[in-house]
């Protein structure tokens, strides 16, 4: 394979959705692409100890946050009478505590250092892991700047849902906006293992917005059914990040094998 | 579909070291974490003044011959309660229809929680904070009680905005609305309790400690029972049970035990104060002192056509200030601590249910009166130096810090000073 072949800001690797539908005449389905998923991460259980690691260390950052004098927000799961979809465009675990922005104001420089570092700690683990995962699963080299990346976006979308503030919306308003949010959550599945193969953020954003047309509702299924399981596995407690990161894990194998299965069937590079 | 690649044993030995150095790490700073000291909060930084509830400030240096007003501010309060205010590091929390936080020194107001409470905030120490807590109780009349715990001056400012000013909340309620029925000037609701960093409070009938830093709900006891004050002594909570008994709770890990056995006739107590040596348990028209084994040492029962409570007491320098039932109304009394006797009863004291509590400090007990204002009374012989009155509805119990008594009217927060 030419070096040209491998560049990863090569539009060309990346056909359209109607490209990949060409390229593949069977559909794809959700139930497909979960069954890619578990199927890959059996042949490559690496992917799977990673993300498990990045959960372990996700419960012991929330086991000794709970401990600590910092307050946190606590997750409430199953046991709070409601069920939600817990999906991360930017892979993540879902975490039994965390950090409100006003708690931050006025501690003392050590304590401060310490939360910090906590945070550090738990969202390095998960982008460390999603970037093997997908680096693993696309057969991709994971250079330095796109990891780089990958962790710039993996901020963009934790300050995002730190600084999102809450409204009390009538229930028109509340439906669409969540149609709005799923839409874009749908557009953006494939933006993580972009990011790994070297694309630029906007290159990214642009080709995970096109490759996703044509499979919304397959996404939606996939997005559905992952953020259901998360929230179901991280409701069990203490041990909630460590079982959640086995579904973040499949999700990692099911966006690498929708963009594997939309790039033509191929590899998104190969070495 | 991806190669088949499975674990070498240098990933499996890599993995299992990262499990065993974060799980290590995780169990060293669980361990470590409580270990260092909280600090005692000085002025009056919680109704009745310190853990053990005895109203008592030894080093505050009140006006003792008459009293003028430092500064006022005003306060609406609407009227039905009037809880004492409280004093820590040179701020005046007061709860009217929010709670105020204002300079001690001049008034000055420096911030305003947007909380509803019927009682006394409490002020404790924060560890992971540069400043205090000021914990504000909660008692939205269809939702969970809560315990809403604010920056000690308001927030952090960050380029001209106000951040950081509650930093949590927290709840252990479960079903039982149970408050006992004696007052701190506000609401039946107990004022929750400042114990280094902990704070103890009632969610309804559920007895809870929270981090003052953290808010995390550290224990909660698991059967309600009716919710007073409880007043501390060296680690451990002494509340009424449910039977006309007392229970102790450690307040560090929540271990109940039962300090004094109750009966099913047993008059239940409604106050309880904690000194070194004896614990005081008063109820309806009665007062006891427990030994360190729970036992009786001495009763002393006023006769009362009515039932009237004899708390919140006050105790300082040997002596017990109760309210005692006369012909015409509750009067301030005085008793030896060590045998209950009467030393003397004043012409003057609150008949007011909701407001009594007296305070002491420097030979002299403040308590409200029952008409209206607050009187100075000598604590030797219950002689009524001074009244202060300014016309403005009944006072709230006081609270003493340095050389200023700090009260609550229906409409002011007043400092008073020695003219």
């Amino acid at each position: 394979m030419s070096h040209e072949d491998r560049d990863p800001t090569s539009e060309s690797r990346f056909p359209t959705a109607a490209d990949a539908r060409r390229g593949d005449e069977s559909r794809l389905t959700a139930i497909r692409l979960l069954r890619d998923g578990v199927t890959d991460l059996r042949r490559t259980p690496s992917v799977l100890l990673a993300m498990v690691l990045a959960g372990l260390a996700v419960a012991v950052v929330d086991w000794v946050r709970l401990v600590d004098p910092a307050p946190v927000t606590e997750f409430v799961g199953l046991t709070g009478g409601r069920v939600t979809i817990h999906y991360g465009v930017m892979v993540t675990v879902v975490s039994g505590t965390s950090t409100p922005l006003s708690a931050l104001a006025g501690l003392r420089p050590a304590w401060l250092a310490w939360v910090v570092g906590l945070e550090l700690l738990r969202n390095g683990a998960l982008v460390l892991a999603g970037v093997y995962g997908f680096a693993t699963l696309l057969d991709v080299d994971a250079t330095a700047s796109a990891t780089l990346r990958y962790a710039g976006v993996f901020g963009v979308f934790a300050a995002l849902r730190a600084f999102f503030p809450t409204y009390s919306v009538g229930l028109v308003a509340g439906v669409l906006f969540i149609a709005l949010f799923l839409f874009v959550v749908v557009r953006l599945v494939a933006l993580p293992a972009l990011l790994v193969t070297g694309a630029s953020v906007s290159a990214a954003v642009g080709r995970s917005w096109r490759l996703a047309a044509g499979h919304g509702w397959s996404l939606l299924g996939v997005v559905a059914v992952v953020g259901l399981a998360s929230f179901g596995a991280a409701s069990v407690p203490v041990a909630g990040p460590v079982l959640a990161s086995i579904v973040t894990a499949l999700q990692v194998a099911v966006v690498a094998a929708f963009v594997r299965r939309a790039n033509g069937g191929g590899s998104a590079t190969r070495r | 579909m991806v190669p088949r690649t499975p674990l070498s044993r240098r990933q499996v030995l890599a993995a299992g070291g990262s499990a065993a150095a974060l799980l290590t790490g995780g169990a060293l700073a669980r361990r470590l974490l409580p270990t260092a000291a909280g600090s005692a909060v000085a002025d009056w930084p919680m109704a009745g003044r310190d853990p053990a509830g005895t109203a008592f400030a030894p080093e505050a240096d009140p006006p003792a011959d008459g009293v003028e007003v430092r500064w006022r501010q005003p306060l609406a309060t609407g009227g039905e309660f009037r809880p004492g205010p409280v004093v820590a590091d040179g701020v005046v929390y007061a709860a009217g229809t929010d709670v105020y936080a204002v300079s001690a020194s001049d008034g000055e107001p420096l911030a305003r929680f947007d909380r509803t409470t019927d009682t006394a905030p409490a002020v404790a120490s924060a560890r992971a904070y540069r400043t205090r807590t000021a914990a504000v109780h909660e008692s939205p009349p269809f939702d969970p009680h809560r315990l809403a715990g604010h920056h000690g001056r308001g927030g952090d400012s960050v380029a001209g905005v106000r951040v950081g000013e509650t930093r949590w909340t927290a709840t252990a309620e479960r079903d039982v609305d149970s408050y006992g029925a004696v007052h701190y000037g506000g609401g039946a609701r107990p004022p929750p309790v400042a114990v280094d960093w902990t704070l103890l409070t009632f969610f309804r009938g559920t007895l809870a400690a929270v981090d003052a830093s953290s808010g995390a709900v550290r224990w909660a006891s698991e059967k309600p029972f009716t919710g007073v004050r409880p007043a501390v002594r060296e680690g451990v909570a002494y509340v009424p049970g449910p039977d006309g008994g007392v229970l102790a709770f450690d307040v560090e890990r929540g271990d109940r035990t039962r300090f004094r056995p109750g009966s099913p006739s047993a008059d239940r107590p409604s106050s309880l104060v904690a000194t070194p040596d004896r614990l005081l348990v008063t109820g309806d028209d009665w007062i006891r002192s427990l030994d360190g084994e729970g036992r009786v040492e001495w009763e002393s029962t006023f006769d009362a056509s009515g039932s009237v409570p004899v708390g919140p007491i006050a105790v300082a320098n040997g002596s017990v200030y109760a309210r005692r039932p006369t012909a015409s109304g509750p009067r301030l009394c005085s008793l030896d601590a060590t045998d209950g006797s009467v030393q003397w009863v004043s012409d003057d004291g609150s008949g007011d249910a909701d407001a009594f509590l007296p305070a002491v400090a420097d030979e002299t007990v403040y308590v409200p009166v029952a008409e209206s204002g607050i009187a100075g009374v000598d604590a030797a012989d219950g002689t009524v130096r001074w009244r202060f009155d300014p016309g403005d509805g009944g006072s709230s119990p006081a609270a003493l810090a340095g050389d200023a008594l700090y009260v609550v009217t229906d409409e002011h927060l007043y400092a008073l000073e020695e003219p």
